[in-house]
């Protein structure tokens, strides 16, 4: 037991070191295009209401109906916020293929070398599980030291009077995509992140089916994929579907909806521990 | 002892393994024999547990392949097995972080032997100099068996001398070596046995010497006979 927690580490650290390159260059965009954000965005504003004044020598009032007033809300909902975001994520679903595939395609073929480790082999799958989900949040708390910079930036920025004084938390709740990001409630939090990582297990899994059983595996995986995710995320997308009219008492849905993520998770592990043990191939 | 009994393997509807059964032993020789795609990778991917087989088992030493075995087997593929960007330096260190099996001492003996360049990146390494890596990276492990496949395989006559030097070599005496080549002339007079593959099939297992002392044949007069047919 100890043995297998000391490799796990080992062989974590190993990939933590193969994704910083990765990690640090989605860092550093998000974070500058973050901070060009936080200023262009309050400075473009201002700028469109002073020349509003200036040609039509105007009042503030005037300018505030004609722009209506900034809020911090404003600033993160700029391409140079919600951009990076998109990034990121199309980044994490490009390397959760990525993390697996390089091991066999590429200038060497390192596949060989992992599968021949003395070691479990689903340590392999752990470690890789645990990279993406360590990137992912490194990612977010980027995001989330770029709010808290870029918050007194933007109130620096505008003036008093065309400044809607918003607490960050509140511009956060406000924005959909930032209500997901940093998620307040803790029921919620632990929705997200159990959510995210059973569709991770789900896309391991798939993937393993791939390089298992080749052509086959990839009708498989995507079958296997398709049927999962509706699973998990049937339940919280139900509401929606029957128009509000529910069914189910919200309490209800959660407990079916962690059922669920339970039970698939669970397929996904064995499946994928048969796999990787049995069925792979370099 | 490295046991196959009654391997059978497909690809897709083609039958690459029909009923394979032999043994290769320790502190001889064995050399997998047989044109293209006759499936002598795929064995040793088998034994490795690198590709699944349809039926059959595999056995080293009577047991069936777990991680910890792979501290006993040691296989050497025709392709490069480290990351691109690593040193050799590095490659050697990933090696003795996982390995109980790795003997630096050995290793250094060998760096020596193949005049590799420590600090070199593995990609800016010329064919024959990855090979030698490869080699390192299964020589320098204290396993019992070595599997090597096509370890001449587009090398330039000189490496492939010095690649044959190591069949000689203490470097792998007392171990059980199960190697595939099309260059059988180099290292003929080497070999303790030879497993000539035909059609899925073992045509021929034979001593080497023995056969050319009996009936005065080469395994590639073997290999002849059994292609000729």
């Amino acid at each position: 037991m100890k043995k297998s927690l000391h490799n796990f580490l080992k062989f974590t650290n190993f990939e933590l070191e193969r994704l910083s390159k990765f990690l640090f260059a989605l860092m550093g965009i998000t974070f500058i295009a973050n901070l060009v954000g936080y200023i262009y965005t309050p400075m473009k504003y201002m700028g469109k209401i002073n020349e509003y004044i200036a040609q039509n020598s105007a009042t503030s009032e005037q300018a505030i109906q004609q722009y209506g007033p900034f809020s911090f809300y404003n600033a993160l909902n700029s391409f140079w916020i919600v951009g990076p975001i998109a990034l990121g994520i199309s980044g994490f679903i490009f390397y959760s293929f990525f993390i697996w595939y390089r091991e066999w395609f590429g200038k060497n073929t390192f596949a060989y070398r992992l599968l021949m480790l003395p070691i479990h082999r689903m340590t392999l799958f752990y470690s890789k599980l645990v990279v993406v989900f360590i990137g992912i949040f490194t990612l977010i708390s980027t995001q989330m030291i770029s709010l808290f910079i870029g918050y007194p930036i933007v109130s620096a920025i505008i003036e008093n009077t065309y400044y809607v004084n918003q607490s960050l938390m509140e511009a956060v709740q406000l924005h959909p995509l930032f209500l997901y990001l940093f998620p307040l409630d803790l029921g919620f939090f632990l929705t997200i992140n159990a959510v995210g990582l059973v569709v991770l297990l789900v896309l391991f899994t798939a993937i393993l089916m791939e390089r298992s059983y080749a052509v086959k595996g990839i009708v498989l995986g995507i079958i296997y994929a398709v049927v999962a995710l509706t699973l998990v995320l049937l339940p919280l997308f139900l509401p929606d579907l029957l128009n509000n009219h529910y069914i189910l008492y919200g309490s209800e849905l959660i407990i079916i909806e962690a059922i669920l993520l339970v039970i698939v998770a669970v397929l996904s592990l064995f499946t994928s521990r048969h796999l990787i043990n049995k069925k792979i191939t370099v | 002892m490295i046991e196959l009994k009654n391997v059978h393997k497909h690809f897709g509807r083609k039958k690459v393994l029909d009923g394979i059964s032999f043994t290769a032993n320790k502190g001889e020789i064995t050399c997998l024999v047989g044109v293209n795609g006759v499936g002598k990778t795929t064995i040793l991917n088998a034994i490795m547990n690198l590709t699944p087989i349809k039926k059959g088992e595999i056995t080293i030493d009577g047991e069936l392949m777990r991680p910890d075995l792979y501290n006993k087997v040691a296989f050497i593929p025709d392709v490069a097995i480290m990351l691109p960007n690593m040193t050799v330096h590095e490659a050697m260190d990933f090696m003795k972080d996982y390995y109980v099996s790795w003997n630096c001492k050995r290793a250094k003996e060998i760096t020596r032997f193949f005049r590799l360049n420590l600090t070199e990146k593995i990609s800016e390494l010329s064919k024959g100099n990855q090979a030698k890596v490869n080699l390192l990276m299964g020589l320098a492990l204290d396993v019992d068996y070595i599997l090597m496949d096509e370890p001449f395989s587009g090398i330039d006559i000189f490496t492939r001398e010095q690649i044959t030097d190591v069949f000689s070599s203490r470097l792998v005496e007392d171990r059980g070596v199960l190697i595939t080549t099309h260059e059988i002339f180099d290292i003929e007079h080497l070999i303790d046995k030879v497993v000539l593959l035909d059609n899925g099939v073992i045509y021929k297992e034979f001593n080497a010497e023995e056969m050319r002392e009996t009936e005065g044949k080469s395994v590639v007069d073997v290999m002849r006979e059994a292609y000729n047919r």
